[in-house]
């Protein structure tokens, strides 16, 4: 299985620069290039499939340059946002068509489609058209004849945009299946952070054009470098704090923690937020009395925010207690959890 | 009967009456002999006699002529209008809008203004009075028709079928081959068949470079439609429509067939 670097990658267009120092995707891992609307993910994606001419820089494939290579030349199987089946083919010669133009004798093309015609579920509708199948279909069909293409290195672009969130949870699982199963190198590119926890085992981070972030995922969940990462992740509670002797000042609350700078943010996680007293681990838990400001209903409990000392914070109730606004509640925060970030 | 309905009926009214009726008679002109004197039905005589005549190896040479020039033109359209249609229906050039104007000029600048003054220059360049300065000329009323049709094709198609290609390993021919001209098919077959229909129905112009020498199925009608010949007019008006209608059907039985979707 192919490794891929990108190395010292430079695009300019007018108002917006790309720049990436190093990027590097080991053998077999999920790598998601994370960022909101704007930020160069898919500039980038598409300038490791060719489709993008890079102004500098070069993209290694098991250490072979291929940024001279055209697409058609570099061998990387892609993923795009929209299905994209060719309308004047059957499925079969759409899945296979990667393969005739590598040649694959027919017999053999037609013995690896079946095969994997069976295993996306797609098994007696060879010879339909693509306007005869529903998005999961084709979106399914796609990433066979990408996967039947180059089964080792695949590059996605935000593969799961289009389709509505039942369909979307079902092509994830798929793809982390295929991913299990065929092992290959993956990028994916999406803006969206569920997606990629769900999928990577690696999350690049991208601002402005830039790499702001590089971890495996569980360590960018937990430990953000960055203030504007923790934001993008969907972190609420984040308090600007002042070091003082014996603790850390935020707003008019002192808490009896070791901050890690002079100053900076902490951040405070939503799961490390209880409204009842947890048995164990009570030499960690910090008790915070608040007053309830607002409680909205969702699918699977309520949304609180929470007057305290050191500001408005955000928790969860999953519907244990009935909880109503103005109504008093000691928060338990598990300080273990706190992350402190640096101010930027 | 509903309102539409009414306006449905009464469209199809006014279509046999100014399409339909008028061309009923034409097989009974093709065969009368001794005149179809008013209010008679049918024509005092009918013969096959100038059917017989008409059909021979004279009116083959113009009909192949007619149709050879017919699908040169197509094929030579298609070879200039791919590239010229990929630009202006996906590309942000520079005076986009004067470029298309320009390219669509043949099309409103009546084709015998444009073949007198092409005619001076054949005459230099030895075109005049050949099969290659006929569809040449024949090009310049039809170029813009394909060029349209094509530009309007390649603004739905977009890059995405090719980008996808590319990532399948296709190269240029084999994505144009394989992608690109299936999905044009209908927009190709469109074009083709006004190609046809207007590169058949020139008369002045193939008259004028043709030098007369030159003879396609409407050189050779022509003269009996306007001398009054109303017999050899119509075996020749039958022919025309019936090789210019079998050719339409031709090319949008090869487009059906090889575009479903």
């Amino acid at each position: 299985m192919p490794q891929m670097t990108i190395l010292d990658i430079k695009k300019s267009y007018p108002g917006f620069d790309l720049s990436v120092k190093k990027l590097r995707c080991e053998n077999r891992e999920f790598m998601t290039i994370l960022g909101p609307s704007g930020s160069g993910k898919t500039t980038l994606l598409r300038i490791i499939a060719g489709l993008v001419k890079q102004d500098q820089g070069s993209i290694l494939i098991e250490g072979k340059d291929i940024s001279h290579l055209q697409p058609e030349k570099r061998h990387i199987g892609m993923v795009f946002q929209e299905a994209g089946l060719f309308p004047n083919m059957t499925l079969q010669d759409n899945v296979s068509f990667g393969m005739k133009m590598q040649g694959v004798p027919k017999h053999i093309r037609a013995e690896r489609t079946a095969k994997i015609f069976k295993r996306i579920g797609l098994e007696g509708m060879e010879n339909k058209k693509p306007f005869q199948l529903s998005g999961g279909q084709q979106k399914r069909a796609s990433i066979a004849r990408a996967l039947l293409y180059r089964n080792d290195l695949l590059l996605m672009d935000e593969p799961f945009n289009e389709l509505d969130p039942n369909l979307r949870r079902e092509m994830r699982r798929f793809v982390k299946d295929m991913h299990e199963e065929y092992g290959f190198t993956a990028v994916l590119v999406t803006h969206d952070r569920e997606e990629a926890f769900e999928l990577s085992n690696k999350i690049a981070v991208m601002r402005n054009g830039e790499i702001v972030e590089i971890a495996e995922k569980n360590n960018l969940y937990k430990r953000p470098k960055t203030l504007a990462t923790a934001r993008f992740l969907g972190e609420r509670n984040l308090f600007p704090y002042t070091l003082e002797d014996n603790g850390i000042r935020i707003g008019k609350s002192f808490l009896n923690i070791k901050g890690l700078y002079e100053s900076g943010y902490v951040m405070i996680p939503e799961r490390s937020i209880y409204l009842q007293k947890p048995q164990a681990k009570t030499e960690w838990i910090l008790e915070m009395p608040s007053v309830v400001l607002r409680a909205d209903n969702s699918r699977k409990g309520q949304e609180l925010v929470l007057n305290t000392e050191m500001g408005h914070i955000f928790a969860f109730n999953y519907g244990y207690l009935d909880i109503a606004v103005n109504q008093s509640l000691t928060l338990f925060i598990d300080t273990k959890a706190m992350h402190f970030l640096m101010e930027e | 009967m509903n309102k539409k309905h009414t306006w449905v009926l009464l469209a199809m009214l006014l279509w046999t009456l100014l399409v339909i009726l008028p061309v009923l008679p034409l097989p009974m002109y093709a065969i009368m002999t001794g005149g179809w004197p008013w209010p008679d039905l049918f024509p005092s005589g009918v013969s096959l006699r100038t059917v017989s005549r008409i059909i021979g190896p004279g009116t083959g040479g113009a009909l192949a002529r007619s149709l050879l020039v017919a699908i040169s033109c197509v094929f030579l359209n298609a070879l200039i209008a791919f590239p010229a249609a990929q630009v202006l229906g996906r590309r942000n050039i520079p005076f986009k809008r004067p470029i298309e104007a320009f390219l669509l000029l043949p099309a409103i600048v009546p084709p015998l203004i444009v073949a007198m003054g092409l005619y001076r220059n054949f005459l230099h360049l030895g075109f005049a009075e050949t099969f290659q300065g006929v569809v040449i000329m024949h090009m310049i009323p039809t170029l813009p028709y394909m060029i349209r049709t094509l530009t309007e094709a390649y603004k739905h198609f977009g890059y995405t079928y090719e980008e996808q290609a590319r990532m399948l390993g296709a190269g240029t021919w084999e994505r144009f081959f394989h992608v690109t001209l299936p999905y044009m098919l209908p927009a190709l077959g469109a074009g083709a068949s006004l190609t046809v229909l207007i590169s058949m129905a020139q008369y002045a112009t193939t008259f004028l470079i043709g030098g007369g020498a030159f003879q396609t199925l409407t050189l050779r009608m022509m003269p009996y439609l306007t001398g009054g010949n109303l017999t050899i007019g119509a075996i020749y008006t039958l022919i025309f429509a019936s090789v210019a209608g079998l050719l339409l059907l031709a090319i949008t039985k090869f487009v059906n067939r090889s575009y479903k979707y």
